[in-house]
């Protein structure tokens, strides 16, 4: 089986597609190539709930994400759903752990819990993405900004947000609906 | 302001909307997100290899495995040890079974006795075949009585019975009921055709039993004469001892109980709270009719004892024949008491 370079994959829907039919066998290629292209923004959403366990909390997940992946059936896009529910538990599991809520911090300090190539260009755009993604969130409530962030970031649905936040799909619709004003509101330009 | 409607919204987060191409309003809001969700190009995770492996394996062995199942309530009851659900089972049918059963009385009266007094100890009266002849006589086996409540049915048995074997002239016994009402008369033969006896057998044989000092059956010896007077007059609730003389004033008349005071209207008040608690079957045995019986008792009140008489010797009669007798005569105060 040929293997693909991490370094030179590029996201192909159809690649992703394969590799997930080829993860459930346990090929390593092929959750090598899932973790390429998930594990970024698993770990922008884990450093925006938890960002000194992010990393711990991102290998959690994918371990618990391989129990499960052998009797797993569904598309890329409800795997994807799959493990950010996954993740979300293991975030309030921690706090629960820690005896407190959890409390999300400004994406712009989280570039410590975020892996790179330390290539420079990358690292810019990287920290422009989550620049732009603190600003989005840093002034909505927290079930708002949950939702923004798991459809801006983890690019899920508002029915796959419904299924990893556990609520129902016209509550999500609802607090999407009261961010995106909001941010209108603020981002709107001033007469 | 405007609020971007559901399908603003859609296109907004995502990504659709290109800045350029949106509204006026909304065009600094769908560059942000555009570049906030936008993949960083080129940029992947460091992939650790060993990381990989260890998720593949994982893969591999949960597929070995099949589906992780958590826990769930059946299968922590099957991790407990199967002997001790089965003890615990078992002495929960056994314990169950046999009470119920004990408390029928239907078990063979070994065991019956043997789960009677076990349970005695635990403050759990159940019938004793040994210690009552309750079971017999009162032919109440299938109630779980209390030692008392057993007893007050037997002695009221042996009551009706000596009423009844008075009736029938049989025993020379003499009760302190003339008659037994047609329902009692009734519940006696019931309780005897359980026992698979005439009514006659029955309650020769509850007599005898009673005779024979068995529990329940204290101060029934019978009596013929006032000389017995102190030992059944403490004694024989269901007897109901009742005893008459036609003249109170008999010297040392030992036939009185020392607690009844001679007055009239004392005695009367000991008949009609009759300690068998039978006052109405008194009255209905009476040959007195009530209205003549309200006349009698206005005349007895105001009867006052004689200072002498001659003492009359107590005859076997019934209480009520006595009083009866004594009012036509005249003469003194029939004496009706009642021992409690």
């Amino acid at each position: 089986m040929t293997q693909p370079a991490c370094e030179t994959f590029t996201m192909d829907e159809s690649k992703i597609d394969e590799a997930l039919e080829a993860a459930r066998g346990g090929a390593e290629w092929a959750i090598a190539v899932l973790f390429q292209s998930i594990q970024p923004d698993l770990l922008r959403f884990l450093s925006y709930r938890a960002r000194d366990v992010a990393d711990d909390l991102a290998s959690e997940t994918w371990l618990a994400i391989a129990q499960r992946l052998p009797g797993f059936s569904g598309s890329i896009s409800e795997f994807r759903a799959l493990l950010f529910t996954i993740a979300r538990r293991r975030v309030v599991d921690h706090y629960r752990k820690q005896g407190r809520r959890a409390t999300s911090v400004p994406l712009g300090e989280a570039n410590d819990a975020r892996s790179s190539d330390d290539v420079a260009e990358h690292v810019i755009e990287a920290i422009v993405s989550q620049q732009a993604i603190d600003r989005l969130v840093e002034r909505l409530p927290e079930s708002q900004a949950e939702v923004i962030i798991l459809r801006v970031v983890a690019g899920l649905s508002s029915d796959e947000v419904a299924k990893v936040t556990g609520r129902s799909p016209g509550a999500v619709r609802v607090l999407q609906h009261r961010a995106l004003a909001r941010l209108l509101k603020e981002f709107s330009p001033k007469m | 302001m405007k609020t971007p409607d559901a399908f603003d919204g859609e296109q907004l987060l995502s990504g659709a909307l290109d800045p350029d191409d949106a509204p006026k309003e909304l065009k600094e809001l769908a560059g942000l997100i555009r570049v906030a969700r936008a993949p960083v190009q080129g940029t992947s995770p460091a992939v650790d290899q060993a990381f990989v492996a260890s998720i593949a394996n994982e893969v591999r062995r949960s597929a070995q495995l099949g589906p992780v199942a958590s826990p769930t309530y059946l299968a922590r009851i099957r991790r407990l040890p199967s002997g001790r659900v089965a003890v615990a089972t078992t002495a929960l049918m056994l314990t169950g079974g046999l009470a119920a059963a004990a408390a029928t009385g239907s078990l063979p009266v070994p065991v019956q006795r043997a789960v009677s007094h076990g349970l005695s100890h635990l403050g759990i009266s159940l019938p004793d075949p040994q210690s009552s002849n309750g079971a017999r006589a009162a032919g109440n086996a299938t109630s779980v009585a209390t030692g008392s409540a057993k007893t007050k049915n037997t002695t009221g048995t042996i009551g009706l019975c000596k009423a009844y074997l008075y009736q029938s002239g049989t025993n020379g016994l003499r009760s302190t009921r003339n008659t037994a009402t047609v329902s009692e008369r009734a519940r006696l033969g019931k309780i005897a055709s359980g026992q698979n006896e005439t009514v006659l057998a029955y309650c020769q044989g509850l007599v005898d039993q009673a005779g024979r000092g068995l529990p329940g059956a204290s101060g029934v010896a019978r009596t013929k004469g006032p000389s017995h007077s102190s030992t059944t007059s403490q004694g024989s609730i269901a007897s109901g001892k009742v005893r008459h003389s036609s003249n109170s004033n008999q010297g040392a008349n030992t036939s009185r109980s020392p607690k009844t005071p001679a007055t009239p209207n004392a005695k009367q008040s000991n008949v009609t709270t009759n300690a068998t608690g039978r006052s109405s079957a008194y009255k209905a045995a009476s040959p007195i009719p009530s209205r003549h019986a309200k006349r009698v008792r206005t005349k007895r009140r105001t009867t006052k004892a004689p200072t002498s008489s001659t003492p009359v010797k107590s005859t076997p009669r019934s209480a009520s024949t006595s009083l009866s007798t004594s009012i036509d005569r005249g003469k003194g105060v029939s004496t009706v008491q009642t021992t409690l």
